[in-house]
């Protein structure tokens, strides 16, 4: 059993380090995304809940913030609880509306089929950056010597199958390029998935434009807020120089 | 009514001397009248002293200092608390501005003198502030126990095992366990929200007291109290209420304008008020790629990495702030301002102002050889910017002072 745990703690241990070294020089995509674009938030959403929610939570959103973050719930709609599990659950068990998102996965079972439990993404924004994810997702290809028969140009020896490789299809490294260049010239389709190349790196936008709402769901009612403050403290400065003049008329 | 304020007032004054005290510091308290730009800045920071205890007192009703929910507790404040976000971004982005701005405060000390002569410990007492945010600065950015909070934290108490014999000892009893670890949380945020606090009051107090004892000094560097008028008033000097308090709120309201731009529209800064590692929770197991404290501090670390040998670059450390005490000893010139300074107190300035900053820059960087070799020549520099003060302020031909300030 000490065995056991301790083959667990190493792997677990091991992980870490590559974790540890995972960005290289390789130029990241950019993005550029709209967070008041409440389609896009919604797709994001549905990509999220039918291809990542299976190992990955966002345990600091709730269900009931997210449906009014991404503007699922009309004010008037009363039937709040139905919506949310019609729109992000695939099972018909009604959820508490107001539990945090969280995965089905469990801890043991991370571990055991990936070696680590898979993160928790509320964050990940945040920590990696949006344009990091946008090219995470581009840059899964072929290689047989990984547990799942990919790797990951960005994140070396991740621990992370291509969920959506029947969307994206196969790609492989190319045998010659160049150091520090994009990720789009290093690597080549060879299978093509479902959908085109267009349509795939827009759903992906939309799931990047989605964890970035979920990093700081704050983000578009604090800009609005901003500019008033802002104007008010522009106003208060042009009355106050003129105030502090009148004071100081008969300085000299 | 008039009568009734009047009675109360009466009735307070003979019980406490508030009408005295306010005519001392404030309706008959002299400034010089011709204060510019760089005199706004003593009383931003008092402003932004109290912004960060407000903003703090409200971030601990919701904190929770225990190593397995202070990430949480982060979180839930910045979500789930009703406008946490904006308290905890107002902390976040005070810390940096309070540096900012006494970063200023203190370059105006240089600019114009202010540490000489009858200035000394109104100079001394300042620097101990300036230790005191630096602490107080470093035990809160544990709090958050983010990945950085904790790696920053680790490497900084390490430091202390550099002193001999007792180094070991010492970074244990500061740590609370062999590591940083939940009980070197716990102590750290005792010490940021109540020790520090409070010595950073009586500090300011004391400050400001010797502050109004000495009177002000000015861009010119003259002193008012020479030259009264017959009911022994300076003639160059307004009152400071309603003079500077008017002018000052004007200063206040246009911080305002920057300060809550930063807050609303980019309160990470670029990942140098915030930084990105932070938002993973702390893991001893994972250490960040690039370790590196929060810009305010990068000069002093860049010093200490500039010097090969561990001991010697703490010592080189602590030095580059100790030598600040004994400033008003080292400029030995007749004069205060740098406007009738000489060219070589001039040059020396900016040099050294640069050098701070290439300083600043390379404590963010990782290390490499040419960068370190930039550290050493700008660690040299800063030093001899001080060391070499004697010399070149007693060398230089000075200009005449004039009698009455401009």
């Amino acid at each position: 059993m000490i065995k056991i745990k301790n083959i667990i703690i190493f792997v677990i241990f091991t992980f870490m380090i590559t974790n540890v070294n995972a960005s290289s020089d390789i130029k990241l995509n950019k993005v550029t995304i709209d967070l008041e674009d409440g389609a896009a938030l919604k797709r994001g959403a549905r990509v999220f809940f039918d291809y990542c929610q299976g190992c990955h939570s966002l345990k600091y959103m709730r269900y009931n913030n997210l449906a009014d973050g991404i503007q699922l719930i009309n004010k008037s709609d009363k039937n709040n609880v139905m919506l949310i599990t019609e729109y992000f659950m695939h099972s018909t068990n009604i959820i508490n509306e107001n539990s945090p998102i969280l995965t089905s996965l469990s801890n043991e079972s991370g571990v055991k089929w990936f070696g680590k439990n898979p993160p928790d993404l509320s964050l990940l924004s945040r920590y990696r950056g949006n344009n990091w994810i946008y090219s995470y997702m581009k840059s899964f290809y072929k290689d047989e010597s990984r547990p799942w028969g990919v790797n990951n140009l960005i994140f070396p020896d991740v621990g992370m199958p291509h969920i959506l490789l029947k969307l994206q299809g196969l790609q492989i490294l190319k045998d010659n390029f160049e150091k520090h260049t994009d990720i789009e010239k290093m690597l080549e389709l060879i299978e093509n998935g479902d959908i085109s190349k267009e349509k795939y790196d827009f759903l992906i936008k939309d799931l990047v434009t989605f964890l970035s709402y979920v990093g700081e769901p704050v983000q578009t009612e604090r800009k609005n807020l901003g500019f008033w403050v802002v104007l008010y403290c522009i106003f208060l400065s042009i009355i106050l120089y003129f105030t502090k003049k009148a004071f100081w008329k008969d300085i000299k | 009514m008039n009568n009734l304020i009047n009675n109360i007032g009466c009735w307070i004054n003979t019980r406490f001397p508030l009408a005295t005290l306010w005519k001392e510091h404030m309706s008959e308290y002299y400034s010089p009248k011709n204060f510019n730009f760089w005199y706004y800045f003593g009383s931003l920071s008092i402003l932004i002293f109290g912004m960060q205890v407000l903003s703090g007192i409200w971030l601990t009703m919701f904190y929770n200092p225990s190593s397995a929910e202070a990430f949480d507790s982060v979180e839930y404040i910045m979500r789930d608390v009703t406008f946490g976000w904006l308290i905890r971004y107002l902390h976040s982005t005070g810390a940096s501005f309070f540096f900012l701005v006494v970063y200023l405060h203190i370059f105006r000390g240089f600019l114009y003198g202010s540490y000489k002569k009858p200035r000394e410990l109104l100079w001394i007492i300042g620097v101990i502030i300036f230790l005191c945010l630096l602490a107080e600065c470093f035990f809160g950015y544990l709090l958050p126990w983010g990945n950085m909070s904790f790696w920053g934290a680790q490497v900084i108490t390490s430091l202390f095992s550099a002193i001999p014999i007792i180094g070991n000892t010492l970074v244990e009893w500061l740590r609370g366990d062999y590591t940083v670890s939940g009980a070197t949380l716990n102590r750290f945020f005792s010490l940021h929200v109540s020790a520090m606090p409070l010595i950073f009051l009586i500090l300011i107090t004391v400050h400001i007291l010797a502050l109004h004892e000495v009177g002000s000094n000015n861009p010119d560097g003259i002193e008012i109290k020479d030259n009264k008028n017959k009911d022994g008033i300076p003639v160059d000097g307004i009152p400071m209420h309603p003079y500077y308090t008017i002018k000052d709120l004007f200063g206040f309201s246009v911080f305002f304008i920057f300060f809550f731009y930063i807050v609303f529209f980019i309160p990470d800064f670029y990942g140098f008020f915030l930084e990105a590692p932070n938002y993973m929770p702390a893991d001893k197991l994972a250490t960040p790629e690039h370790i590196a404290p929060v810009w305010y501090m990068t000069p002093y670390y860049a010093i200490l990495r500039a010097v090969p040998n561990k001991l010697a670059g703490v010592i080189a450390m602590g030095a580059s702030i100790a030598i600040l005490f004994i400033v008003p000893w080292l400029d030995r010139s007749p004069v205060k301002s740098i406007r009738y300074k000489g060219l070589l107190s001039k040059i020396a300035l900016m040099i050294f102002t640069i050098s701070f900053f290439i300083l600043g820059y390379l404590g963010m960087e990782p290390p490499s050889e040419i960068k370190t070799l930039l550290a050493q020549i700008c660690s040299f520099i800063y030093f001899a910017f001080f060391l070499l003060m004697p010399i070149y302020t007693s060398l230089e031909k000075t200009k005449k002072v004039p009698d009455r300030v401009k």
